[in-house]
């Protein structure tokens, strides 16, 4: 109640000065003529010309010739034939068996993948928050994986988990442990994969830290005067501040994984025994493989539908148990 | 009392973060030492590399395999493909994008709004839905094996980077513009002379970006250039790897070419590694620009 007065007074002060750009705007468009208008008009969409071109060319057009496609058999030598929903029809009924796989693998990638770019994102998040001198250093640190070509990381992360010789298992020998073949084992390659998507952690970890950075100081402070212990804060304060960043990671992570495809086609090429089999890999597979065009559009366009289904979730849903500052 | 009490928060915050220091180096092993380990590996002869445990500091450090890696494949062809698939395009991104932001930041024209919304649908599209299709239209056009695909639709703008220049350009005060408009200048006039070069800042973020994806691609270089001489570095890579370790993907390989290999890897990375440590910020500042905002 207390805080009310001052806090109304502060909005007030800050948003006077647009408030006046805003009258002056409307009135600066009162004294312009038409003929002006319109020419700014024109010169508004010519401007904004390339990229509406551009999303019909590319986005657009494509889009709904791969829908027709998709109802089609086609490998690109002799002309298409249409074969209605069989192509949807083959991949549920689980005619195709690597559909099913594919998704499979793709959806326990994310689910070994998400809660540790959240929980490690946040523990390192917090620790940057913790204004130490060096930050910075730190921050870069953690960030450099992330900005590595994905090939060259590929490379890499080979070599480290080379059973014999790599990095990881003579870690793992030094702590008394026998590593895996990794990559050479089927229970063993997807883990691995999602070891190698944690160096991918640095925006997530960035965005936490962001979000940490906007929790309001008078919150911590003010429940530090009720009495409130950490964990408290943490539970009651921090974590419902962070749960729209939260949940825009697991989106992304989401996202990331069902168009995750060069580190697979290079480091396993969807082995051992399909065990990295990615969703992305069966439709190259499908359309540069087995120039099944027909069959792949018609992946390419479920994957798109899935993908705007988590989408929808996290705008839909996300509304009803995410805190959103409401500004 | 009150002293006691002063000197135990004092304690508690030099633990605090004497603690914060010990995880954050600890955590920070796995993100460095296989980058560590790399660039070791670069430096060593042939029969350093399959040796446990590892050595980690040859000695002599083996600076003549970067040369020697460099010819084992035309990579100075790599390279020059490389150049012309990433800084053609970047041109396109940069200020196409740009010119199409103002558009959408400054000009009033009806249906605006509504087209921005759609692209900032676009943005969050996952590019796989158009890939196909987009691959039979240029085919048809007789456009693979040329380096068309990559430069034409970068002259058409791109969506996250119109929706970055925007956002900075409606930060920008406007009264410069509106002084210019009264004196007569037309909008292109105010777009080169007053707008462009306040956006510094924003055309460099851009440009980075731009770069970073288009240097890094894969995949679209893997369908669209399929001879030799047109490969990009990330292709080369990708073909020195799988012929120094064999095929069928990396695992459990052992190959008596990995040190130039790894050499190779380290070159190819290495711009990657210096544009972030000169321009640090842009990615810390627009990895939260393009999150909060999605």
């Amino acid at each position: 109640m207390t805080i009310e007065p001052k806090h109304t007074a502060g909005i007030g002060t800050a948003v006077q000065p647009k408030a006046t750009a805003q009258v002056r705007k409307r009135r600066s468009g009162k004294r312009r003529s038409g003929s002006l208008r319109r020419r700014e008009a024109w010169t508004g969409v010519l401007m904004a010309l390339p990229w509406m071109l551009g999303f019909l060319l590319f986005t657009a057009g494509p889009m709904l010739f791969g829908l027709y496609a998709g109802m089609t058999r086609w490998d690109m030598i002799s002309p298409p034939r249409w074969v209605g929903f069989q192509n949807f029809i083959r991949m549920f009924s689980g005619d195709d068996r690597h559909f099913y796989r594919s998704i499979g693998v793709t959806f326990r990638y994310v689910l070994m993948s998400a809660p540790l770019h959240v929980v490690l994102g946040f523990i390192l998040a917090s620790l940057l928050n913790m204004k130490i001198t060096g930050t910075n250093f730190f921050r870069s640190m953690y960030y450099l994986p992330s900005i590595l070509p994905v090939v060259a990381s590929a490379v890499m992360w080979s070599w480290v988990f080379n059973p014999d010789f790599g990095l990881l298992n003579h870690g793992l020998s030094m702590l008394g442990i026998r590593g895996p073949g990794w990559l050479s084992s089927p229970d063993w390659a997807l883990p691995a994969m999602v070891i190698m998507n944690l160096h991918y952690i640095g925006p997530s970890m960035i965005i936490l830290l962001a979000g940490l950075q906007r929790v309001p100081q008078e919150l911590y402070e003010a429940s530090q005067l009720d009495g409130a212990n950490r964990w408290q804060i943490l539970r009651h304060i921090t974590f419902p501040m962070l749960s729209p960043v939260v949940f825009f990671i697991i989106i992304t992570n989401i996202n990331g994984s069902f168009q995750t495809f060069t580190q697979a086609f290079l480091m396993t090429n969807g082995g051992p025994r399909y065990a990295t089999y990615f969703y992305m890999l069966h439709l190259y597979n499908e359309a540069w493989g087995a120039f099944r065009m027909g069959y792949a559009s018609a992946l390419a366009w479920v994957l798109f539908l899935i993908i705007v289904a988590f989408l929808a979730i996290h705008f839909r849903l996300g509304k009803l148990w995410v805190y959103q500052e409401s500004d | 009392m009150t002293f006691n009490w002063r000197q135990s928060v004092k304690l508690q915050t030099f633990f605090s973060k004497s603690l914060a220091y010990v995880l954050l180096f600890i955590f920070g092993i796995p993100f460095i030492v296989p980058l560590l380990f790399v660039l070791s590996t670069a430096l060593k002869t042939a029969s350093q590399v399959y040796v446990n445990p590892p050595i980690w500091v040859p000695n002599p450090p083996q600076f003549g395999n970067f040369i020697q890696a460099w010819n084992v494949a035309p990579f100075g062809r790599f390279l020059v493909n490389s150049l012309i698939t990433t800084f053609i395009p970047m041109i396109g991104d940069v200020f196409v994008s740009a010119i199409v932001a103002y558009s959408f930041a400054r000009l009033r024209w009806p249906g605006r709004d509504a087209v921005f919304s759609v692209l900032l649908v676009t943005m969050i599209m996952p590019g796989i839905v158009t890939f196909i299709p987009t691959f039979i239209l240029f085919s048809r056009l007789n456009w693979i094996n040329t380096f068309l695909p990559f430069i034409v639709p970068a002259f058409f703008g791109g969506a996250f980077y119109i929706f970055l220049l925007r956002q900075f350009m409606l930060n920008l005060p406007d009264g410069l513009e509106e002084a210019a408009r009264i004196d007569g200048a037309s909008t292109a006039q105010i777009f080169i002379r007053i707008v462009l070069p306040l956006l510094g800042p924003a055309l460099a973020t851009v440009a980075i970006f731009s770069f970073m994806a288009r240097w890094n691609d894969f995949f679209a270089p893997m369908i669209y250039l399929h001879r030799p001489h047109l490969k990009t570095l990330m292709l080369g890579l990708a073909f020195f790897e799988s012929m120094a370790t064999g095929t069928g993907g990396g695992y459990g390989f052992l190959s008596a070419r990995l040190h130039l290999l790894m050499a190779i890897t380290t070159l190819i990375a290495l711009p990657c590694v210096l544009i972030f440590v000169a321009f640090q910020k842009y990615f810390v500042r627009d990895v939260i620009t393009s999150g909060f905002k999605l």
